[in-house]
């Protein structure tokens, strides 16, 4: 008898596992990356008169759209593309010297003016316990310290932009989603570009490349001290308003 | 004549195919790699306006912090074509959307202020929409809010 061979394994089964994985994969997954811009918003409280912060225009850059994307950078009808621009002067106005009074005021904070603020607070908070000005004390309470982190780190006394100084932007109730995503898009490009430009001063290397680092470290640490300081030295203070005919 | 004989009645291949499921393999290997899970396919409209200044959300998508909602006019044109709220499968009112973020974050077992919310919207809805939408979130504490949008240079 002719000795017979042993068949061979058939492996074609195997493709047809394959593709069914496949198959599973290409219906389940989208190779679309989710991306956006973060927006921070802020805790609705009812601050009483009295400890309102008073707010010069001067400290103040409103940016408004209509429903027919014209847009007015404090009055002034503007382009999209010299918004960034005048973000930019915003910031940088004032921020080595007192040049010009129709910007925002920069004030030195050393390490006396944080501890002053946070005895403040502190006193404050012990004769207080209403909860929700208790949140908002920490919260600022907070922030008077990782200020003194960033002069210890930079060795001495910084300028930082008034406390109240911000960016509005006011839309309409009709105005596109498509108009405000442009603005944000050159207000956040602005405020980014200046902290590169810092970060690259100080550390060597640009906030953005941190940024990115950072969130592909699965923990988020790294770079999050140098982040941290960038943020407070360029604070991006961007607030939506109300459209004026919201009902 | 006698030279041609006919082969065994055994189909042995003529091409080797062992190397099929690999190639397979391969290209299994690059889908479960480049992509992400899809999550609700949306019952809205949603064209994304283009920003060059986005964050990748998907390392909040890993680490379970975010919640995707859809605003947009809907698909079929039997839901009607105002601008709808899409709460993962169903359509919601932006009142509604407190209650919505609440138990989403009660099932992650996260804190309020900790979940991203990104809001898919299209381009052309308008902004009270949105701003109604953000004024529910903000009233449940839920602050930390994603505008969605397409990376790549906006046109103006």
């Amino acid at each position: 008898m002719a000795k017979r061979s042993i068949p061979e394994i058939n492996a074609g089964s195997m493709a047809d596992i394959a593709f069914l994985l496949l198959i599973f994969f290409l219906v389940t997954t989208t190779m679309d990356k989710d991306t956006g811009m973060l927006r921070q918003m802020s805790v609705k409280i009812d601050v009483p008169e009295d400890m309102q912060i008073d707010v010069r225009k001067r400290n103040l850059m409103k940016i408004r759209a209509n429903a027919q994307n014209q847009i007015q950078v404090r009055s002034e009808l503007t382009d999209i593309a010299d918004i960034k621009e005048k973000v930019d002067y915003f910031y940088k106005a004032n921020m080595f010297t007192d040049a010009d009074g129709d910007f925002p005021e920069y004030l030195t904070v050393n390490k006396y003016t944080c501890d002053t603020s946070i005895v403040a607070i502190e006193k404050f908070l012990d004769a207080n316990d209403d909860p929700a000005f208790v949140e908002f004390k920490e919260a600022e309470r907070r922030e008077w310290e990782k200020r003194l982190n960033v002069i210890n780190t930079l060795k001495g006394p910084y300028r930082e932009m008034h406390r109240s100084a911000a960016i509005q932007i006011e839309l309409q109730t009709k105005t596109h989603y498509e108009i405000l995503i442009s603005i944000m898009n050159e207000v956040k490009s602005a405020i980014n570009d200046i902290r590169d430009e810092k970060g690259k001063e100080i550390f060597g290397i640009p906030y953005r490349t941190m940024v990115q680092k950072r969130d592909l470290d699965g923990k988020g640490n790294l770079f999050k001290d140098e982040i941290s300081l960038l943020e407070i030295l360029v604070p991006e203070r961007i607030v939506e308003l109300k459209p004026a005919d919201l009902q | 004549m006698a030279k041609f004989r006919k082969e065994g009645g055994k189909a042995s291949p003529a091409i080797n195919t062992s190397a099929l499921p690999d190639i397979i393999f391969m290209l299994l290997f690059f889908f479960m790699v480049a992509t992400t899970s899809k999550d609700i396919d949306p019952m809205v409209k949603v064209e994304r306006p283009k920003s060059t200044e986005t964050v990748d959300l998907t390392p909040f998508k890993q680490r379970n912090e975010i919640d995707f909602v859809f605003i947009g006019k809907p698909l079929k044109a039997s839901f009607g074509d105002q601008v709808r709220l899409q709460l993962d499968g169903q359509f919601g009112d932006p009142e509604n959307i407190g209650k919505w973020k609440k138990v989403k974050v009660d099932d992650k077992g996260a804190q309020i202020e900790n979940v991203i919310t990104c809001l898919k919207t299209d381009k052309e809805v308008g902004y009270g929409y949105i701003y109604k939408v953000k004024e529910a979130l903000r009233d449940v504490k839920a602050l930390q809010v994603a505008y969605g949008a397409e990376q790549g240079k906006p046109k103006y």
